[in-house]
């Protein structure tokens, strides 16, 4: 869990291209959006392609990608939940 | 009607950013992106959205900030009567490049991000949402820069509408060149003295 | 101040190939809009306007080559002609200024399986103008625009300005966009694209549609003899500086644009007696259209979208639509927001639900795009 938790720090710097934050730097149970990292709705999109790329999930919609993208942690349980 | 001046100008080109003029900062060992990166870093700016946006975005943002660094153009207008008139030849086809990478048959997953910055006048956008800008937009293809449709409608928007100051100019990267000419108009002359017209324009850019 | 006509104009899309013919589809309830399957464009059954290149080329036999220009090139040389076939123009003049408003140009020569032979330099806007200025002959430079979904409203705007200025005699605006795996694949990845016909303004919208068209205006400082020509009356932009693609929440930008609109008219919301909307059926662009209306004092006045027919037709966009508001001004009759059954923004607005007489002078036509532009322009009947 922990090295998928450290990889998504990093897939999630690198896909949203956030040059100027270290991967460590993302704290797991951080709020992604509005507050903590400030991520936006192109931002949600983004990792939609993310979950689709590298663990082959598919997310209809920012909408039910809401509660999925709230965190590092709850990525991280989603994609455990759901890998192909 | 009152004569138009060019109160500051600012321009990011052959590696060298300047003002007025003079040169701030300059790095011709880099590449583009590199170079407006050590720029950023230079001049101090507290801006994260920086790393988000395009190249050419980059290049309009930091030419801007060099722009408006001393002077408070932003400040000192209502927002809706400051207009925004810019120009280029590539429009957005560095990023158009980049976007079709992402439509590789074998590794197809088109990226909205990039998507959404395949269209000129998105550092127009940028622009106006850094500084607070609000009033009259325009975005001018043509084959190199162009002073006299700049001129045409800055005069236009001065004259006949509500607009009382403008930031216009030539944001263009494309084969990884950037070159960048931005200026201020006002109806006060600032310390410059410098009338708006075509000729002074072509000077002050080519310089 | 000199004041601004539309002499001719001319639209080029699936519901015709001349304005009245496009206008009379309209009235029927025709649309363009349809399930598409194309070998270029990775996405399947996708619903948009799509022009067919066969028909395209079979009207223009004889008067060009059409192997070596590009479709956009094809559609633009066929509107600007046949909209010049309806007033005194001489194309050739140095009086004669072009001004086109595209967003994506020829783009459509990078599609996988394009065939053509046509240089990849035609990829640059004003190459790709210059092509269709040099077919006519007209010696001056083109201006070309390229601002998002406001080009084609920017374009008249921008044109009409040359001529309060006593800077040419004649400007022919001609706005023009077409279908493509980048911007069909671009839209898809931001969700922005319907399952179906969109429903600009319904509670049960999802989506644009994209469309193809081209479409041509013709301005001068003096109105046709014995014609229901129609002035320009002023137009206005403005920015949100709030996001690049996604719409206000407030509607502050475009109200300010619509605002200036009627400040340069010399005139106030009560003397609009129709709305042209951008109405592109997003969840947050119709939204914000509301608010703006509302803002404006135009939540009474009769408004429709005509995406439902066209599709989002990007830089041809707001010549198309301004041509049927100039024809709703003529005919004094505004037709339906086609897809529009049940009101599904926030705000009250008196969204058009069937072709119906309306007694009016002035409209306003209005468009938003990424970047966060808006824009409005106000029409007026002549006499």
């Amino acid at each position: 869990m922990d090295n998928l938790i450290l990889d998504l720090k990093k897939d999630i710097v690198e896909q949203l291209n956030l040059q100027n934050i270290k991967p460590e730097d993302i704290k797991e149970h951080e709020p992604l959006f509005i507050e903590g990292l400030g991520l936006d709705s192109i931002d949600a999109l983004e990792l939609i392609l993310l979950l689709q790329k590298k663990y082959g999930i598919k997310i209809n919609s920012a909408e039910e990608g809401k509660e999925v993208f709230y965190s590092v942690k709850t990525m991280a349980d989603f994609i455990k939940a759901n890998k192909k | 009607m009152a004569n138009l001046f060019i109160t500051r100008y600012s321009s990011i080109k052959h590696g060298i950013a300047s003002a007025n003029g003079k040169t701030i900062f300059n790095n011709n060992a880099h590449e583009a992106s590199d170079f407006l990166k050590e720029l950023y870093l230079f001049l101090k700016t507290d801006y994260p959205k920086f790393y988000k946006m395009d190249t050419q975005s980059q290049l309009g943002i930091m030419t801007a900030q060099l722009l408006f660094n001393e002077s408070h153009l932003p400040g000192k207008y209502e927002e809706a009567c400051i207009g925004v008139v810019l120009s280029n030849s590539a429009a957005s086809e560095d990023t158009d490049s980049k976007y079709l990478t992402t439509l590789e048959e074998e590794d197809y997953f088109p990226s909205p991000s990039l998507f959404v910055y395949t269209l000129p006048n998105i550092v127009s956008g940028e622009l106006c949402i850094r500084y607070k800008i609000k009033g009259e937009n325009n975005f001018f293809i043509s084959d190199c820069f162009d002073s006299t449709i700049l001129c045409q409608n800055i005069t236009y928007l001065m004259k006949y509408t509500i607009t009382k100051a403008c930031v216009a100019g030539w944001v263009n990267y494309k084969d990884g060149i950037l070159d960048a000419f931005l200026f201020t108009i006002e109806q006060e002359a600032g310390n410059n003295k410098q009338l708006l017209n075509s000729e002074i324009l072509n000077t002050l850019y080519s310089n | 101040m000199r004041k601004v006509y539309s002499i001719a104009d001319n639209i080029v899309s699936p519901l015709g190939m001349d304005s009245s013919t496009n206008w009379d589809n309209v009235l029927k309830g025709a649309t363009g809009v349809k399930a598409n399957n194309k070998p270029s464009i990775h996405l399947k059954n996708f619903y948009a306007s799509s022009l067919e290149e066969n028909n395209l080329d079979d009207t223009l036999k004889g008067s060009i080559d059409t192997t070596v220009y590009t479709k956009l090139e094809k559609m633009f040389v066929l509107s600007i002609s046949s909209a010049a076939k309806k007033c005194e123009i001489d194309l050739t003049s140095s009086g004669t200024l072009f001004v086109f408003s595209s967003t994506k140009g020829n783009i459509d020569i990078l599609d996988k399986t394009a065939t053509s032979n046509i240089p990849t330099d035609r990829l640059n806007l004003m190459t790709m103008a210059k092509s269709v200025t040099s077919f006519f002959k007209n010696p001056n430079k083109p201006v070309v625009i390229s601002n998002a979904c406001i080009s084609g409203v920017l374009a008249i705007i921008t044109g009409s300005s040359y001529i309060r200025e006593g800077l040419y005699e004649k400007v022919v605006v001609a706005g023009g966009d077409i279908i493509s795996e980048f911007t069909i694949s671009g839209f898809n990845s931001l969700q922005a694209l319907s399952q179906n016909v969109c429903k600009p303004f319904d509670k049960s919208r999802d989506g644009i549609n994209l469309g193809e068209a081209c479409a041509t205006v013709i301005l001068s400082a003096t109105p046709q003899s014995n014609s229901s020509d129609i002035e320009i009356k002023g137009g206005a932009t403005s920015n949100d500086a709030n996001h690049i693609s996604g719409p206000s929440r407030t509607g502050d930008g475009l109200t300010l644009a619509i605002n200036n609109a009627l400040l340069y008219s010399r005139m106030t919301y009560s003397d609009i007696g129709y709305i042209s909307a951008h109405g592109t059926a997003t969840l947050y662009n119709d939204e914000m259209e509301a608010k703006a209306f509302n803002s404006s004092g135009l939540s009474e006045t009769p408004v429709n979208s005509l995406k439902g027919y066209f599709g989002h037709t990007l830089g041809a966009a707001g010549v198309l639509e301004t041509i049927l508001a100039m024809l709703s001004v003529k005919e004094q009759k505004v037709v339906a927001s086609r897809g529009y059954n049940e009101h599904g923004v926030s705000l009250p607005l008196q969204v058009v639900k069937e072709n119906k007489a309306v007694s009016f002078t002035n409209c306003i036509k209005t468009a938003s795009g990424f970047g966060g532009c808006n824009a409005a322009l106000v029409l007026s009947k002549n006499g």
